[in-house]
């Protein structure tokens, strides 16, 4: 019998079966009841073609001696398959948001047609395998009872469609919202976001404005599911609304024309004339040893993320600019790249840990160890940008324990002057000096490249340890 | 009762079924209306009404 497992801090909801972790492997405990779900539902021809088609999980029931656990209630014991990353909605940009989004409603259609259903629809339900979309809770589908609504579909309001909208119809980012509430946005909170002119828009007047309002109304001393059942509510209706929600999130587009990053890589000036040296370099370090995890802080477009894609498993990529990240992931989504996984991360502002005692939802580090990490003309923006400590930038990235491959950016370099422009300069902190001290002090010094704008240096560091 | 208290018995996903019934099509909008009909009978005549699907 080997070890007891552990549940996952996050899984407590769902009481009949709850993810536990061991030896790197993933397990999901059942009591009888999700076991009698579990056994009706993988029989069905839908689950196993999306399964096949990677829409959800490779998951298979495992021998039950292999994964004791103390609680006898749990008579049995799946195993999925393991993702490379676990990411969080409100790192996601808005395509990424959408793609799950539609990858919900997908699996409502089709479970529907085999008489089963998504008994919620929580957007922590969903993770992404490159830019594919992978449902992780398998137990969140089970048989459909005759006659009764949609469960999730307050739920998928709340973390799909309103986000989606605040997005598409407002231009204002969804993820500080994401992140501020774990449950989402609620009917009557997003209601009062719109305009009357929004209200004409396809879905706003039922889905958010009736929706808000048909709560006061539903307060009487009926059991509305039952009396609903008793009058005839049936499958077809929760079918229609659910190919009305695919129509409505199908049509929800972000229209942001560009940032202020988002054409980085194409403006003139020592980006440009570096961008060949700096690629040289980072094919070279990538050949030169075995990647499993790579992390690219502050991305852009992904440029040195591909080339490391070619000799990683994972690559983790993030930039704090939306618009950014969004149009890296609808690029590599057409590319079907299933190694980079763009996030929208603000390094001065990382996810916390969130939910119940601060260990539902985990910050990024505890998610994901690198080996191997890009900081690419990024230091002067979260020292001269975010007014973060060189030093506190540098020991973080020492904390990781990872190779690293940084670019500092001389106080004469034109960004860095541009960055200057319209502050104070009290970043004495930063200079060449400052950084060579702390490097030296804090990693080995691999190699480092004058890059050819005269203003800029590569260098490879490796941590003490190692 | 205060405020604070009534709405924290409310039911969040009530509504929310309803509004299925509506968007389900012309079929679900006479299950609401047999729904609404029910509740203003229940609502009337509290001692009368048929116990079952009745909260307590």
């Amino acid at each position: 019998m080997l070890p007891q497992q552990v549940f996952d801090p996050g899984s407590f909801r769902d009481r009949s079966a709850r993810v536990a972790l061991r030896d790197g492997l993933i397990f999901r405990s059942l009591k009888s009841s999700a076991l009698e779900e579990w056994n009706w539902v993988s029989s069905k021809p839908f689950f196993q073609r999306a399964m096949i088609a990677q829409q959800i999980v490779s998951t298979r029931l495992i021998d039950q001696e292999e994964c004791a656990v103390s609680d006898s209630e749990f008579i049995a014991t799946l195993q999925h398959d393991r993702l490379p990353l676990i990411t969080w909605p409100y790192e996601w940009c808005f395509s990424m948001l959408r793609d799950a989004a539609l990858l919900q409603l997908e699996l409502m259609s089709r479970s529907l047609q085999d008489d089963c259903i998504l008994k919620d629809a929580s957007a922590y339900n969903f993770q992404f395998r490159g830019t594919q979309p992978v449902l992780i809770d398998t137990p969140s589908i089970v048989r459909l009872k005759p006659g009764t609504p949609w469960d999730g579909y307050r739920q998928f309001c709340q973390m799909f469609l309103y986000p989606l909208m605040l997005q598409a119809w407002k231009g204002i980012h969804f993820q500080p919202w994401l992140r501020g509430s774990l449950e989402g946005i609620t009917p009557e909170q997003f209601s009062k976001v719109l305009s009357w002119f929004d209200l004409v828009r396809s879905g706003a007047m039922t889905h958010v404005w009736l929706h808000a309002r048909l709560q006061l109304v539903a307060e009487t001393s009926v059991s509305t599911s039952s009396s609903l059942q008793t009058h005839g509510f049936n499958k077809q209706m929760i079918q229609n609304n659910v190919a009305g929600l695919e129509r409505l999130v199908s049509r929800l587009h972000w229209k942001a024309a560009r940032s202020v990053w988002s054409e980085y890589d194409n403006v003139e000036g020592p980006v440009s004339r570096d961008g060949h040296d700096k690629e040289a370099f980072i094919e070279q370090v990538c050949v030169s040893g075995q990647w499993k995890t790579v992390w690219d802080l502050g991305c852009n477009m992904g440029r040195y993320s591909r080339i490391a894609a070619k000799h990683a498993e994972l690559v983790v990529a993030m930039d704090a600019d939306h618009l950014t990240i969004d149009q890296l992931y609808q690029s590599l989504r057409k590319e079907q790249n299933r190694v980079i996984v763009p996030l929208v991360t603000d390094l001065s502002d990382p996810s916390p840990g969130l939910g119940w005692r601060g260990l539902e939802r985990s910050p990024l580090e505890q998610r994901s160890q690198p080996d191997l990490v890009f900081c690419l003309a990024l230091i002067h923006h979260l020292v001269i940008g975010q007014n973060l400590l060189l030093g506190d930038v540098l020991r973080w990235l020492a904390s990781l324990q990872s190779t690293v491959v940084i670019e500092f950016v001389d106080r004469d370099d034109e960004q860095v002057r541009r960055l200057l422009r319209n502050r104070s300069d009290v970043f004495s902190d930063y200079n060449r000096y400052e950084f060579t001290r702390l490097i030296g002090s804090l990693f080995r010094v691999q190699r480092q490249l004058e890059l050819s704008s005269g203003t800029r240096t590569l260098y490879l560091l490796h941590p003490l340890s190692s | 009762m205060n405020t604070i208290l009534t709405f924290a018995y409310l039911d969040p996903g009530a509504g929310s079924m309803l509004l299925q019934a509506i968007v389900g099509g012309s079929a679900g909008l006479m299950v609401l209306v047999r729904h609404l009909w029910r509740t203003v009978r229940v609502s009337r005549k509290p001692l009368d009404a048929d116990p079952s699907g009745v909260e307590a």
